[in-house]
């Protein structure tokens, strides 16, 4: 223990003398490390990032998607489209669908339906698609709430519908929540309770209400609201997307006689084992980053050999007074790791004060869903702080190697 | 049982065109507890190559060296670094203080090496060392801010900070003028006196190395004694 303590005082004691040599030394170092943590903190966010917007086009791992279609009659045109189901057509398909979930205690679930509708902007009457979903949607599919709330099971209860709209929608009925608590929407009156913001995806209207409620809505029932059949996604583990693909299947196909009922998987995971779509990118981030840490270890070593060689007399000394040439590569060694320990945590301090720049927050989040930043990734500066000691590690070797290969005698002399 | 034991300790280097050189050619010594002995010699003579098996930094060609009965040729490189830094101290006629520390620093620096009581006590312990050779004012002083004398002390006192029971000082006085040199050597002799130590002094100036108990010439190879002296 003594030892150790002992050649890490060694070590900083001869960073501290010095510190002019090591300063210089250890700028390349700093920015090699500050470039590599950057470069994994970049790689990990696009990651996050594009994994969120995976999730929110496909769902996550596993979605188990239920599509239905009328099967053609007897006579009837073998390629006609699903075509507008009636309202009880569609009512009798969601109990179908509740009716599964509930059997099979799925945890996140939401019967969609989509429709276009009417409503009453401030500039006139407009068209926007409004989808039915559960209050489950908003999680299985990252919708980020900037105002008020999303759908909630209470909202069943309401005389007059709940709906959730983005930002277009919001823009066009007035602007402000406080502005527009209700909307005229397909001829119902509907009362705003959230805004949902997905960035630059949001530039034309839409809205979200109970799947039930929706169907409510006057215009749903009519021929250019160009609603198809309730769909139903359920989130369910990996492990058990197999099985209940096969079960919901079986259980809908018995439940609903006249329609065709095709249970897929659609969440991107789902497309290949070996696909990474963000692969190319961290390659290239990574081996850029490593091309700059590989010039800054080598500067590092060759101010570290030339030091050496003006150190030979100290070594001699304190071989003299009983250190072992194990204690002189140590000691050596160690100095090299501190002084990369430490600039790489100055390296990994400069890039998470650069994160923190309103500038680069700006940069970063342009696309990002709900505009907010995620906090700097972990892995990215424990990946640094591990390269930087590592680093050390190796370059040290050398000079430590050069320190006990000189004698003690001639060391003295030197 | 002698402190340390020398019997036919030869020493030759190759050389890269030529015979081996043999710079020691069976030296006996036998050096007891609190003894004083002084080396004396030519220039290339041998006094260093003899200082540096004697603190068993160097191994002889052949021979038989033995620290406390115990014989230094069966020992790892490891034990013989632990028993150098227990056992023996060095002041160098260079001084040979680390640049960049300070006086204080440069005297806990056996330390490092040592027990880890020691180790935990170095700032005093350093700091009793420098008092006691007269420089507890300049404890925080950069070695290379001292002047020749008081870098001497520091040496002496870094030599004896481990309480070793050999000092090998090896032209201790060499870079010093006369004044500075007799009092160092009055200041080495009575600290390795207190301390109960075996002091080998190996130097070239016969004043020096007639203040010892014992002083040897070594000529040609070998040890010869030339005079016994009075303490």
């Amino acid at each position: 223990m003594t030892d150790v303590v002992a050649a890490i005082q060694d070590a900083w004691t001869e960073l501290r003398i010095h510190r002019g040599r090591v300063l210089m030394s250890l700028i390349g170092v700093t920015v090699a490390i500050a470039a590599l943590t950057a470069s994994v903190a970049i790689g990990e966010l696009a990651r996050s990032t594009l994994l969120v917007s995976f999730e929110s086009q496909s769902g996550r791992a596993a979605t188990l998607q239920v599509n239905l279609w009328q099967e053609a009659q007897p006579g009837g045109d073998p390629f006609a489209g699903p075509g507008t189901p009636s309202s009880a057509d569609s009512l009798a398909i969601i109990d179908a669908m509740d009716a599964a979930v509930e059997r099979y205690e799925i945890a996140y679930s939401s019967v969609i339906t989509d429709a276009q509708v009417m409503f009453q902007g401030v500039s006139g009457t407009q068209g926007v698609g409004v989808q039915g979903v559960e209050p489950d949607h908003a999680v299985m599919r990252h919708l980020a709430v900037a105002e008020g709330r999303f759908l909630v099971e209470s909202d069943r209860a309401r005389l007059a519908p709940a709906v959730v709209v983005n930002r277009g929608m919001l823009a066009a009925i007035g602007g402000s929540l406080e502005a527009a608590r209700t909307v005229e929407l397909g001829g119902a009156t509907a009362v705003v309770v959230g805004v949902v913001d997905r960035g630059s995806q949001d530039e034309w209207p839409q809205a979200w209400m109970l799947p039930r409620d929706l169907l409510r809505v006057p215009e749903t029932s009519g021929p250019m609201s160009y609603m198809n059949p309730p769909r139903l996604e359920a989130w369910v583990p990996v492990e058990l997307a197999d099985d209940g693909k096969r079960m919901l299947n079986q259980d809908l196909t018995g439940a609903l006689p006249g329609w065709s009922v095709d249970t897929q998987r659609s969440d991107w995971q789902a497309w290949g084992d070996d696909y990474d779509p963000l692969l190319p990118l961290q390659l290239t981030l990574v081996g850029t980053a490593a091309v700059i840490l590989l010039l800054g270890a080598l500067g590092l070593i060759t101010v570290a050999v030339v030091s050496i060689r003006q150190r030979v007399r100290e070594f001699g000394i304190r071989r003299a007074f009983g250190a072992s040439r194990g204690r002189i590569f140590v000691a050596v060694m160690l100095e090299s790791v501190v002084g990369t320990v430490v600039a790489g945590g100055i390296g990994i301090a400069v890039c998470i004060f650069a994160y923190r720049l309103p500038v680069v927050q700006e940069l970063l989040t342009q696309g990002l869903s709900g505009g907010e930043l995620p906090g700097f990734p972990m892995a990215a500066a424990i990946t640094g702080l591990l390269v930087s000691a590592v680093v050390g590690a190796i370059a040290g070797s050398i000079p430590a190697t050069i320190a006990v290969r000189s004698k003690v005698i001639e060391a003295i002399r030197f | 049982m002698p402190l340390l034991h020398l019997r036919g300790v030869t020493r030759q280097f190759a050389t890269i065109d030529g015979p081996a050189l043999q710079i020691l050619k069976g030296v006996d010594l036998d050096v007891a507890a609190h003894d004083r002995v002084s080396i004396v010699g030519r220039s290339g003579s041998g006094k260093s190559t003899l200082l540096n098996i004697l603190g068993l930094i160097d191994q002889p060609t052949t021979g038989i060296v033995e620290l406390d009965g115990e014989p230094v040729a069966l020992m790892g490189g490891r034990m013989r670094d632990r028993l150098r830094g227990a056992s023996v101290g060095f002041v160098f006629q260079q001084f040979n203080l680390i640049e960049g520390l300070t006086a204080a620093e440069n005297v806990a620096v056996p330390l490092h090496y040592g027990a880890g009581r020691r180790y935990w006590q170095r700032h005093r312990l350093a700091s009793e060392m420098l008092d006691r050779v007269g420089l507890s004012h300049r404890i925080h002083t950069k070695a290379t801010h001292l002047s020749g004398g008081e870098q001497q002390r520091v040496a002496i006192a870094r030599a004896l900070v481990r309480s070793p029971r050999l000092i090998l000082a090896d032209e201790p006085t060499g870079a010093l003028d006369i004044e500075t040199g007799g009092r160092i050597m009055d200041l080495l002799d009575e600290v390795a006196a207190d301390a109960g130590a075996a002091l080998v002094t190996i130097t070239h100036d016969v004043a020096v190395a007639a203040r010892a108990r014992r002083m040897l010439r070594i000529v040609d190879g070998r040890l010869e004694a030339t005079e016994q002296v009075a303490a």
